[in-house]
């Protein structure tokens, strides 16, 4: 019943900034900008770059609001996410020009305490989250956005589809592809030295 | 083989993303495979790893300052149609209507019954938007070309694809003449023209079907994430 009201409401919301109503389009801009921003944030790890994806969302949201049809569509919210996800990939291909430059994870190697030889070292918690998130950053900005979207977001495989209109096996494929990118690179350490499992 | 197959659904089983009868398979073969065992046991260590060392709080935007620089782009995209609309006299519409006819026929008839790559006089500046159908257009004509080739397997049966190379010449003419209607309006556009391009021109200069240079091609249109990219031009 909440639901309904506030999909009522929504609505009206939103019929009102399809008129033009600049206050209405503000009130929609506050119901929906923390889950952007949490998005963008969560996918840029930059807060300036966050904030970059939010306005261009909503300035494109704005453009576009008199296509969207309460009737037809799924309700705003999800309609505004799509719009989103679409800004944040479109932002990171326009930065990903200037190439990640990858060579540092070999000097993050031989930074790394000791060496294979003495397994009591133990990768520093900070450093480890730096590699990973280095790991995250190199991966596709397509397969980045389905490993955000599925392991911090925690959004099906379905709904992943839904919003980035791919079918779910392309989701299962890029989503394999971006763990296995994440995941081989730390084998060397997470296997032998934290976790002391039997290689294989 | 076996393994191979259940290796890719770890990821999934991990998601709960599996449904009962192949998790349960899956769980089978775990207990019979130290392989795939140590594999899940690995996968999912990474798993609790990405967790810890996942960044806890997302900061605070700066709302003010991101509405107020939504609202002057909103203002100034309104005042930007109002401006334009208000200041035209009447025979202004009536001559734009005429030109928007007259282009909108010259490029449709080129669209249509291209013969020539010869260059043409070029557009009137302002125009450019009333390309957007053909290059829907183009993308639905490419779509079929390029899913034959990210769907290549070398396995397949035959293990080679037969395309006319006349209608990929066609193609690269017509993505040829689209990038340079698009000049700098639309730069993400234009981006994925040029990716196209790319692949296109390796087809046609592709000598023999052999399958090293069918897979290049499959991994080209991979890497550019091309078909992905025209799903998203079609969306907005």
């Amino acid at each position: 019943m909440i639901g309904e009201i506030k999909g009522m409401m929504e609505r009206d919301i939103v019929q009102s900034a399809q008129q033009g109503d600049t206050e209405a389009f503000r009130m929609l801009f506050e119901q929906n900008r923390q889950r952007i921003f949490s998005l963008a944030y969560q996918y840029t790890k930059n807060k300036e770059d966050a904030e970059d994806i939010l306005q261009e969302t909503f300035i494109k949201t704005y453009n576009y609001l008199h296509k969207y049809k309460a009737e037809n569509d799924t309700n705003f919210s999800s309609w505004i996410y799509r719009i989103g996800i679409n800004c944040s990939i479109d932002f990171l291909r326009r930065k990903k020009n200037k190439k990640k430059d990858f060579s540092d994870w070999d000097t993050w190697e031989k930074t790394i305490p000791g060496d294979s030889s003495n397994p009591e070292d133990t990768i520093g918690m900070e450093q480890l989250r730096e590699k990973i998130s280095q790991l995250v950053e190199g991966l596709s900005p397509r397969q980045r956005m389905v490993f955000i979207l599925k392991h911090y977001q925690q959004y099906s495989i379905k709904e992943i589809a839904e919003y980035l209109d791919c079918s779910e096996g392309s989701v299962k494929k890029q989503l394999f592809r971006a763990v296995s990118a994440i995941k081989n690179p730390l084998k060397k350490y997470l296997w032998e030295k934290d976790y002391g499992l039997q290689k294989i | 083989m076996a393994c191979k197959k259940y290796k890719d659904k770890i990821v999934l089983h991990l998601y709960g993303e599996l449904d009962d009868e192949e998790a349960k398979k899956l769980v089978d073969h775990l207990s019979r495979c130290a392989d795939c065992a140590a594999e899940h046991a690995y996968t999912e260590k990474v798993f609790h790893v990405l967790d810890e060392t996942k960044t806890a709080t997302v900061p605070e935007a700066d709302w003010e300052k991101c509405w107020n620089t939504i609202d002057v782009g909103i203002r100034g995209n309104e005042r930007k149609k109002k401006s334009f609309w208000l200041s035209q006299p009447r025979w202004a519409y009536a001559s734009a209507a005429l030109i928007a006819v007259f282009v909108a026929g010259f490029f449709i008839g080129r669209l249509a019954f291209f013969q020539s790559p010869k260059k043409g006089p070029g557009l009137p500046k302002g125009t450019q938007s009333a390309m957007y159908p053909s290059i829907q257009e183009h993308f639905e004509s490419l779509k079929p070309v390029l899913l034959e080739y990210a769907n290549y397997t070398a396995a397949a049966e035959d293990g080679t694809i037969t395309i006319d190379k006349n209608i990929v010449r066609n193609l690269i003419i017509q993505n040829i003449l689209l990038k340079r209607l698009i000049a700098d309006e639309d730069p993400s556009t234009r981006e994925i023209l040029e990716d196209i391009d790319l692949v296109l021109r390796e087809i046609a200069n592709m000598e023999g079907d052999d399958a090293l240079s069918l897979s290049m091609i499959k991994d080209l249109i991979e890497e550019r994430d091309i078909l992905y990219e025209i799903e998203v031009a079609k969306t907005i």
